[in-house]
């Protein structure tokens, strides 16, 4: 009876302690996202009254004729291009820092620290480096011969700018992939040293598989970041020019707050979310084939 | 034969030694030029060929800035709403945490799953609702959105802090019970003391990401008085004129307080990521 009792009062406890998360999911998440969804079946102009349109917001998005088809594809481009080069670069600088040299501690700050500042205030620095005529980057170019790049004033070329920016913010996989690195027991090398293995095979047979689980929450973060980036765009570039950076993102923004087209910014909110989710589930799906791990414990939760 | 294999690992090192030279070189050109233009003086900003290495120092830029923006008022905003989210945020999280990993209660993994995926959510799709019931309820103008909601706990925070207590021994919550402490009790004088890394940790993280912030303040605030750093920095810009040694060298200051927090605290940092169990 008395242990019944305490149960209950455990029980009672638990609940208000997470309670104010649970208020927060319910008034800041979940409320809102179920009212977004509702609103994205009607024409809502914000200040004019509200009408129910069904599906057509839903229609305008597939309509070839209009900006969200293009937007989506150029928003797939950029994540594509983001995202394996992202992994690929914070992989090799983690390989680096993880090895027997000097200044590896000070090398991981320093290799972070642009992963600090603010992606506004980073855009308006990369924005100002972009000059054609005076910029930084044209005239460290210059050293090895190479013209000056017109960065963010050509339509075929501003895209990869972008992309390009966002290789120096990559602290974060960074930092995940030396502490997975590190965690490979010393061991396993030792014994492939006896077998003759060379520095190429280590790394393939046993880095690459020890780390994997560290490698699919990368992919998902930097998908996931990728997919709404948008601070750069509006102080970099600001869709232009022709369109060229004009991503998914930057439609959704100016929809909802610059012509505050409720009804079909939430519609955009809620197609994004649906490709999100659908490509989170599809890597998380395919991890089981190449995710390895050391024990169950290892796993998320 | 084991001295020709020293020497050429000692010339792979080397190699290895100039490889990382270059690449934190290339990381912390953004970084440099920030902070070489801030105090370059207003002349030698579109100076070409630029001068890599600074020839003259100056504060005009500094002054520029001071004198024609409204960054005092900036920097107090930021501050204000920076404080508040440190120090709330960072308690209400440590308590729901507790709450999932020291009570027994139905629902609690499932509640938990829903903790993780809400991390997931992207910002660009719960954006746009929260917009349409902050600006319904006469929040815009106002720091409430970007306060509000903070004070309800924050999912990765609640994570971090979730994984460092599943590690304390439940024995020190036993030894509690039988003292007769009450669990909120338990959690302030036993737990607290304990947790001081994840607090760090997300301290750290919480003054980055509201300072840093920049579309949030961009949605809501409207009003000069209420512009945040980033936000009096970004309208610098306009048009009609590009102050841009003045932009530098607000940039500058913008970028230098995470880089000292960073520097100091970047031990909490790294370690937060570590004991979060993301290791694998």
């Amino acid at each position: 009876m008395f242990q019944h009792s305490i149960k209950k009062q455990e029980r009672i406890t638990g609940y208000l302690l997470i309670l104010p998360w649970f208020l927060g999911f319910i008034f800041f998440y979940s409320g809102p996202m179920i009212f977004s969804f509702i609103v994205s079946f009607c024409n809502w102009d914000y200040f004019k009254n509200l009408s129910f349109i069904g599906l057509d917001n839903y229609f305008k998005i597939f309509d070839p004729a209009g900006h969200a088809m293009p937007a989506m594809r150029r928003t797939l481009k950029f994540v594509f291009l983001e995202v394996p080069l992202q992994l690929f670069i914070s992989l090799m600088v983690a390989m680096l820092l993880t090895r027997k040299i000097p200044f590896t501690r000070i090398s991981r700050t320093l290799i972070y620290l642009p992963s600090v500042m603010s992606g506004a205030v980073g855009g308006l620095i990369w924005r100002y480096m972009f000059n054609t005529q005076t910029g930084l980057l044209n005239y460290l170019l210059s050293f090895v011969g190479v013209k000056p790049i017109p960065w963010i004033e050509n339509p075929d070329i501003a895209l990869y700018s972008i992309v390009l920016t966002g290789i120096w913010a990559i602290g974060q996989p960074m930092i995940l992939f030396i502490a997975a690195i590190q965690g490979v027991p010393s061991t396993y090398y030792e014994v492939a040293e006896v077998d003759g293995a060379g520095k190429l095979s280590q790394f393939l047979n046993i880095t690459l598989p020890m780390i994997t689980p560290a490698i699919l929450i990368n992919i998902i973060i930097i998908l996931i970041q990728q997919f709404q980036m948008l601070a750069p765009i509006i102080v970099i570039t600001s869709g232009g020019p022709a369109k060229s950076t004009y991503l998914f993102s930057y439609l959704e923004y100016e929809n909802a707050f610059k012509f505050l087209k409720m009804g079909y910014a939430s519609a955009l909110s809620w197609f994004m979310f649906i490709i999100i989710l659908t490509l989170t589930l599809i890597i998380m799906k395919s991890s089981s084939k190449w995710v390895f791990y050391q024990s169950e414990k290892g796993k998320m939760l | 034969m084991n001295n020709k294999r020293s020497i050429s690992s000692l010339f792979g090192r080397t190699v290895l030694f100039l490889i990382l030279i270059i690449t934190v070189v290339t990381f912390l050109i953004p970084v440099y030029w920030v902070f070489i233009k801030a105090v370059n003086g207003p002349i030698a900003l579109f100076k070409y060929p630029p001068d890599l290495f600074p020839k003259r120092f100056s504060l005009d830029n500094f002054r520029e800035g001071f004198e024609h923006y409204n960054i005092i008022v900036g920097f107090i905003n930021t501050l204000k709403i920076v404080f508040i989210n440190m120090v709330g945020t960072t308690l209400v999280s440590a308590i729901v945490a507790y709450g999932f990993s020291r009570m027994v209660f139905p629902g609690r993994n499932i509640l938990f799953v829903i903790v993780i995926s809400s991390i997931l959510i992207p910002w660009d799709v719960k954006v746009i609702p929260q917009f349409m019931e902050f600006s319904h309820l006469g929040w815009t103008n106002t720091f409430l959105p970007l306060i509000v909601p903070m004070m309800f706990g924050f999912p990765f925070y609640i994570f971090v802090f979730r994984q460092f207590i599943i590690q304390i021994p439940y024995e020190l919550d036993e030894a509690g019970i039988i003292d007769g402490s009450s669990r909120i009790g338990i959690f302030f004088r036993i737990l607290l003391p304990l947790l001081k890394p994840p607090i760090m940790t997300v301290m750290v993280y919480e003054f980055v990401r509201s300072w840093n912030d920049f579309l949030d303040p961009l949605i809501y605030l409207s009003k000069m008085s209420t512009y945040t750093l980033t936000l009096t920095i970004y309208y610098m810009i306009t048009p009609f004129q590009m102050n841009w040694g003045a932009v530098m060298a607000m940039s500058s200051l913008a970028v230098l307080f995470p880089v000292l927090v960073f520097f100091v605290l970047q031990k909490f940092l790294f370690g937060g990521l570590s004991f979060s169990g993301l290791k694998g």
